[in-house]
């Protein structure tokens, strides 16, 4: 009797995991993090730029590049960049930029991004969109000297994020194991990397701050046409949907039949010991 | 009599109740003073008699503060024209404004006074140094953290690697050893590291772990004047990363007894006393270890510059030393309005709370309310503060004046309560941000979100039971003229003729979840028969935000009933891409065909945000467009939980009899279950931003 009233108990714990699970697994927090992603090519370098519309466990970002969609590098020797508000709570959101300079002309570079959530205490997680920009062969009168031959294999050189409230901002963290910090490339010559409020953004013009920056942007602007950024995920949103709902409901299913299956194992087990 | 005369009647006794004052004509015998600051305060009777009180006709000796509740000691000098009032005020640390209100009275019983002490007689050479502290916390980086009593202001971020160099003034300390007590907040759940140095003297290497509050103390040695503190957070290679929130410093030293511009508060235990430094001979003395009822020493020695005393008390005493004629003048003092607000004889069905910069502007909708049939009211939130709650602005007050209102006023009970005014999470202006707080909401913590604005437990059934008995709407503007833009749309909405644009509400549905788009078909499928359900689903377009958009603009310039956005979202923004924000408002040119949005998604309504304005408020205050009110969620919630709203809501409205949109939102979020956390963080965050007796057609 006792061992049937142990039995009906494992039974109903296993009923509320299970119900738990299920209501975890349905629940969708509707905030919208990454509100846009783009990359534009030069004659020698790339130029990505990302929107978030809010933030909140958010300690920075892994910058990722492909030529396949199989193969990911972290970009540059640094880890990561880092959030203009690192595991603080801003709902209003930020734009970055990282400029990968020193692209191969003719070859298609596709970029995705992670948001590093673990040190404050969230998940890491990629965001569905890949992008992708390749760099435009160089006319035979250039229009502008640059500050870095597109061959050289300069390290990355970071520009820190302008705050008023440090008296030191080192953006990045080389000496930091993060979670996913592989970078291994040193064929990027120079890039930079700049975070702006979205508010700030609208009111001043994103190349001011800095003239080097200031340079590279305008010469993008006038002699490079946007590339319009493949998203190759998400014109597939359709099929991706219905796959997701195939996957979490077979996932709910096993997991439903593993938890019955052991509940009545129990229930047997215990009565055979009877 | 006729029909028409009947008419008249009604419409002018209507118009008489909406117009009548809540505040009554006769002399307010109350005054509040606002204090941005600690510190000794002297009132005269040429400032009273500049905020209208006739000072000349007072009796002085019924003349009593307070501070809330509690009295606080005066000193009253002279009479009629030569009256001067001196207190020793604490600014505190309010959460909902930059002053903490002091509140004199008069014409009843005689008021507290100072006492005046006799000390003992100096009996050994007198001390010129004690042992001080002076603290610092500074507020200015917004961090909420989870929990009632967390903090949400702190002075700096320190995010590893990093150097913070502080510049610290000691006044007057002497040479010596000090302690400095840090306190730090870990935002990071690892471990943290934190190495102080002072005056380039290493101080301390302090590690701990985890989130929360932290607090340590070192020896320092301080110069004189400027000391440099140097906080370096050099990582710790065991965290993911470190991030530090600074919350204040505070250093205790010893320090030579001298005034600081004519002023000294200071501590001792037993002994003689001489401060020095004074730039005349008024001085005077006061005990302030109990501040609101400071004692004037009668007995202290005045020499030339300096004051000197002893006491006889082992215990810790605190005292103020200074020149009265430097004594602190209040940032303001206001006449406390008489108001009718506690008289059970009241009755309304309308209620519109509003920022007294506002109330004035308020007027054509009570007026249009009235007409409509409504016992209106408009009472601002002065009115409230002054009768509820001792004159202190805070969302409390309008609380405890709304289940008075439910519980005290003549039935029937009011339907409708309008709040009419912006807030903002920097209720004491820290940012000096353009939005300020004019009428305060309550902030609460979810699960994914930390002091998010909640307007539920302004007309909660219970504490434990967020369901609402009084429909609630906020039209959060900031000027009188977005008040009469939102006023015109609402008439111009209940008074248009019918047109086909009506019977169309347009389903915008976001493609990163399944979820959204059975929400949106479930949604439409609840739409009566002669309503028009019109689709733009991202999923069907291929993720095309750019078509998606043209498609949404087009459709709503063409007019709709209703619009309802399903998906991700932020304070401006619909869908990635994005699908539709703030920065798109210039294409919507629909005029006076005014939708109610409806938004299940993420933080849409947040309406406090010191600088910015949410998409649903940027719609409501557009001038030739956008809609003419809004259902949306100030926080982060689940979208299962937002379907369960919604799908109750649309039950409410398309179904006769047609409610009110506040009471098909109250009735909706009744239905929902206050059990599950869920839910319960919707019916808490999903507001009204709109007219509550909006009347859907």
């Amino acid at each position: 009797m006792l061992d049937l009233f142990r039995a009906k108990k494992f039974a109903r714990i296993a009923l509320a995991i299970l119900l738990i699970g299920i209501a975890n697994a349905r629940a969708v927090a509707a905030e919208v993090t990454l509100v846009a992603f783009s990359a534009r090519g030069d004659t020698s370098a790339i130029k990505i730029v990302w929107t978030t519309a809010s933030e909140r466990k958010n300690w920075g970002f892994n910058l990722e590049r492909s030529t396949d969609q199989k193969t990911w590098e972290h970009l540059g020797a640094q880890p990561s960049v880092k959030s203009q508000s690192p595991c603080i709570q801003n709902v209003m959101g930020a734009t970055y930029e990282f400029t990968d300079l020193g692209r191969a002309p003719g070859v298609r570079y596709f970029y995705r991004l992670q948001t590093i959530g673990q040190p404050c205490g969230d998940a890491d997680r990629y965001h569905d969109e890949i992008i992708s920009a390749q760099v435009i062969a160089p006319t035979a009168t250039p229009t502008v000297t640059r500050a870095a031959s597109p061959t050289a294999t300069a390290p990355i050189i970071v520009s820190p994020i302008p705050s008023a409230t440090r008296s030191v901002a080192p953006m990045l963290t080389p000496t930091r194991a993060l979670p996913s910090a592989t970078a291994t490339s040193t064929k990027i010559a120079i890039a930079q990397i700049r975070a702006t409020s979205t508010r700030a953004l609208a009111a001043t013009p994103i190349a001011s701050s800095s003239p080097m920056l200031a340079h590279r942007i305008a010469t993008e602007e006038s002699d490079a046409p946007a590339d319009d950024a493949i998203p190759t995920q998400s014109q597939n949103n359709v099929a991706r949907d219905w796959r997701r709902a195939g996957i979490l409901g077979a996932a709910m299913l096993f997991g439903a039949g593993t938890l019955i299956v052991g509940a009545l194992a129990l229930i047997a087990y215990l009565r055979l010991r009877e | 009599m006729s029909f028409l005369a009947r008419c008249v009647l009604l419409i002018s006794i209507a118009f008489l109740t909406a117009c009548l004052p809540s505040t009554i004509a006769v002399p307010s015998t109350r005054c509040k003073f606002f204090i941005a600051a600690d510190g000794f305060y002297r009132v005269t009777s040429a400032e009273l008699q500049t905020a209208g009180i006739a000072i000349d006709t007072i009796d002085a000796a019924t003349l009593q503060l307070y501070r809330g509740d509690q009295p606080v000691a005066i000193r009253v000098q002279g009479a009629g024209k030569n009256l001067t009032l001196d207190f020793y005020a604490r600014a505190g640390d309010s959460l909902h404004s930059t002053f903490t209100i002091y509140w004199l009275t008069w014409d009843a019983q005689p008021g507290m006074r100072m006492r005046e002490i006799v000390l003992p007689e100096i009996d050994a050479p007198p001390s010129t140094a004690v042992e001080s502290s002076i603290r610092f916390a500074p507020a200015r980086v917004y961090a909420p953290q989870p929990g009632d009593a967390a903090p949400s202001w702190f002075w700096q971020t320190l995010d590893a690697p990093i150097t913070a160099t502080i510049p610290i003034t000691l006044p007057d300390a002497l040479p010596g050893f000090a302690r400095l007590r840090v306190n730090v907040w870990g935002n990071t759940p690892g471990a943290h590291h934190l190495r102080v140095e002072f005056n380039d003297a290493r101080g301390a290497d302090e590690f701990w772990e985890g989130r929360g509050a932290h607090e340590f103390e070192i020896a320092i040695e301080p110069r004189a004047e400027v000391n440099t503190l140097q906080l370096r957070a050099p990582g710790d290679p065991r965290a993911l990363a470190d991030v530090i929130l600074l919350s204040s410093l505070e250093i205790t030293y010893t320090r030579r007894l001298l005034a600081q511009n004519d002023q000294l508060e200071f501590e001792t235990r037993a002994g003689n006393f001489r401060v020095a430094g004074f730039r005349g001979d008024a001085i005077e003395l006061y005990d302030i270890t109990a501040p609101d009822e400071p004692q004037r020493v009668a007995n202290a020695i005045i020499t030339p510059g300096a004051i000197t005393f002893r006491t006889d008390d082992p215990g810790a005493r605190r005292w103020l030393t200074l020149d009265p004629s430097i004594a602190r003048r209040v940032s303001k003092i206001a006449p406390m309005l008489l108001t009718n607000l506690r008289a059970r004889e009241n009755q309304a069905d309308y209620l519109i709370l509003a920022h007294p910069d506002l109330a004035t502007a308020a007027q054509p909708l009570a007026q249009w309310r009235a007409q409509r049939g409504l016992a209106t009211r408009v009472i601002t939130t002065e009115e409230i503060y002054d009768e509820f709650n001792f004159g202190a602005a805070s969302p409390d007050a309008i609380r405890v004046f709304l289940d008075f209102v439910q519980r005290e006023w003549r039935a029937p009970a009011p339907r409708f309560v309008l709040l009419l005014g912006k807030a903002s999470y920097d209720a004491r202006d820290v940012l000096n941000a353009p939005n300020k707080n004019l009428v305060p909401t309550f902030l609460v913590d979810t699960l994914n979100a930390e002091k998010i604005a909640s307007e539920h437990a302004f007309v909660a059934r219970a504490e434990n039971d967020p369901r609402p008995v009084i429909a609630l709407g906020r039209i959060p503007a900031q000027t009188p003229d977005q008040v009469a833009r939102v006023v015109r749309k609402i008439i111009a909405y209940e008074t248009g003729a019918p047109a086909d644009w009506r019977a169309r509400a347009l389903l915008v549905a976001d493609d990163k979840s399944p979820e959204f788009v059975a929400m949106a078909d479930t949604l439409a499928g609840q739409l009566p028969a002669h309503i028009h359900a019109q689709k733009i689903y991202l999923a069907e377009l291929g993720g095309d935000v750019k078509r998606a958009r043209a498609e949404l603009i087009a459709r709503w310039n063409a007019g709709a009933g209703a619009l309802v956005y399903i998906g991700h979202g932020a304070v401006d923004t619909w869908a990635a891409g994005p699908l539709f924000s703030a920065a798109h408002l210039g294409a919507l040119k629909n005029d006076d065909r005014l939708p109610i949005v409806f938004t299940p998604t993420c933080l849409d309504g947040f309406f406090n945000h010191p600088r910015a304005d949410s998409l649903v408020e940027e719609l409501l205050f557009k001038a030739d467009g956008g809609t003419v009110a809004g259902i949306a969620p100030t926080g982060v919630s689940f979208a299962d939980a937002q379907g369960e709203l919604m799908r109750a809501l649309f039950a409410e409205l398309f179904h006769a009899p047609r409610p009110t949109l506040g009471e098909a939102l109250a009735r909706a979020k009744q239905k929902l279950a206050p059990g599950s956390r869920a839910q319960r963080e919707v019916i808490a965050t999903f507001v009204l931003l709109g007219d509550p007796a909006l009347a859907p057609r």
